[in-house]
């Protein structure tokens, strides 16, 4: 799976770590209304800042990058600026001097 | 409101010391706004001007004192200024039900109460100069042997993660009428015959009930703000409601966590997380506390934190080795 989305910095997620697993999930109405043997077939996964979390389940996705705590890479543009060293000119007053 | 006797008063966390078990007649805690009277001389009432502050007390009445076993005293410890981080809960040591968070620069008044016929006692006052919080349990007093998560059970911990729908400090706002219209107008029900503010701002998640529109507006719902009184969901009704009632889901205001640790041995790192989520499928953390490392130390923190607090909360404990923890979080809405 290409990686179009990573966790921003300073966040950090748990959440069904396949499409049977976010369905085990959904069925049930919540992570937390899953019976013991349903929750033992759950697989989570945890990520970090930085981390690919594409395979996160779609709903969860458009809450997080609604709010900025996951980029969409296809989206968002650099946060830092290239790294280019700009000739100095000397000013006007300067040159006079 | 629920009705709780003292049996169920059994979290009263000092600085990461466990006091319940000393304490013995009575314990009050509570915060007032402090003003100052500001009345004239010739005036026939009096008028107060609050100071825009606010004090926290607590005081525990007739604790037995043991010299041999000190455990009051010990973490009462100096009298004057000392920063302490104090949780209590009255409504038994469950997640969700309520506690009082207080952290600052706590003042202490302590009177020893000798009797000739009986063991001594103390009575104890704390002033507290800081932060008075009510919040909820999101991890029980409880120890624990291995990671845990109450959102998923798991080692002994309860599968309880914490919906704020249903919490009682989540007020219900009912509403007048919802209109026909795409998306439909939500008209807060009037009080005295002035509409009640909803409070919301755009974007709040809010969860309706008993809504009779067609199609009803039961569910979870994206508000957007009209006007203070008015708000629109994006729902295409057809025949206008006039029934219902919301609260929200979640809260936009940040929030502030306390840990407290009480037993801690074996292990050589433990981080304890507050996790929230919106849809109770993929959570988030909220709050990291700091890891506790290979030495223990009665263990307390009080964390604030900005931004929105998703619907559900749930605790979380990452352990690495071998040994036990024990354990309580709270969180306080703003």
């Amino acid at each position: 799976m290409p990686t179009h989305y990573i966790v921003a910095e300073g966040r950090e997620f748990v959440y069904p770590a396949d499409p049977a697993s976010w369905k085990l999930v959904l069925d049930a109405g919540g992570w937390s209304r899953l019976s013991a043997e349903k929750n033992a077939l759950v697989k989570h996964k945890t990520v970090k800042a930085g981390d690919d979390c594409s395979d996160m389940d779609a709903p969860s996705l458009a809450i997080y990058v609604e709010r900025g705590w996951i980029i969409d890479l296809t989206k968002s543009t650099p946060t830092v600026a290239p790294q280019i060293e700009l000739p100095t000119e000397p000013s006007v007053e300067e040159e006079g001097e | 409101m629920g009705k709780y006797a003292g049996t169920q008063f059994n979290v009263f966390l000092v600085d990461g010391n466990n006091l319940i078990a000393a304490l013995s007649e009575s314990v009050t805690m509570g915060k007032e706004s402090i003003t100052q009277q500001t009345n004239a001389f010739n005036a026939t009432s009096e008028e107060h001007t609050p100071l825009n502050l606010e004090k926290g007390v607590l005081t525990i009445g007739g604790g037995f004192f043991d010299a041999v076993a000190d455990p009051i005293h010990g973490a009462v410890g100096s009298s004057q200024g000392i920063a302490r981080i104090i949780c209590a809960a009255i409504e038994d040591n469950i997640i969700g039900r309520h506690f009082m968070g207080f952290q600052g620069a706590v003042d202490t008044k302590f009177e020893l109460l000798d009797s000739r016929d009986g063991l001594v006692k103390s009575n104890i006052t704390f002033l507290v100069a800081g932060n008075v919080e009510e919040g909820i349990i999101v991890q029980h007093l409880t120890a624990y042997t291995a990671d845990w998560d109450t959102k998923t059970g798991g080692a002994g911990a309860p599968d309880a993660p914490l919906d704020y729908t249903i919490d009682p400090q989540n007020r219900v706002m009912e509403i007048a009428s919802n209109s026909i219209a795409n998306p439909t107008v939500v008209t807060m029900k009037t009080f005295n015959g002035n509409p009640i503010p909803h409070g919301l701002t755009n974007n709040d998640l809010v969860f309706f009930s008993n809504s009779n529109s067609t199609p009803t507006l039961n569910g979870s719902r994206v508000a957007t703000v009209a006007t203070p009184t008015t708000f629109t969901v994006p729902v295409n009704v057809s025949v206008a409601g006039t029934l219902g009632s919301f609260v929200r889901e979640n809260s936009n205001a940040g929030g502030v966590g306390y840990m407290q640790v009480t037993a801690y041995s074996g292990f050589t790192g433990c981080l304890n997380k507050i996790m929230h989520s919106a849809n109770d499928s993929a959570y988030a953390v909220l709050i990291t506390f700091t890891d506790l490392g290979a030495t223990y130390l009665p263990a307390k923190e009080r964390k604030t934190v900005a931004g929105t607090v998703d619907r559900y909360l749930a605790s979380l404990g990452d352990v690495t080795g071998s040994g036990s923890i024990t354990v309580f979080m709270g969180f306080c809405r703003n």
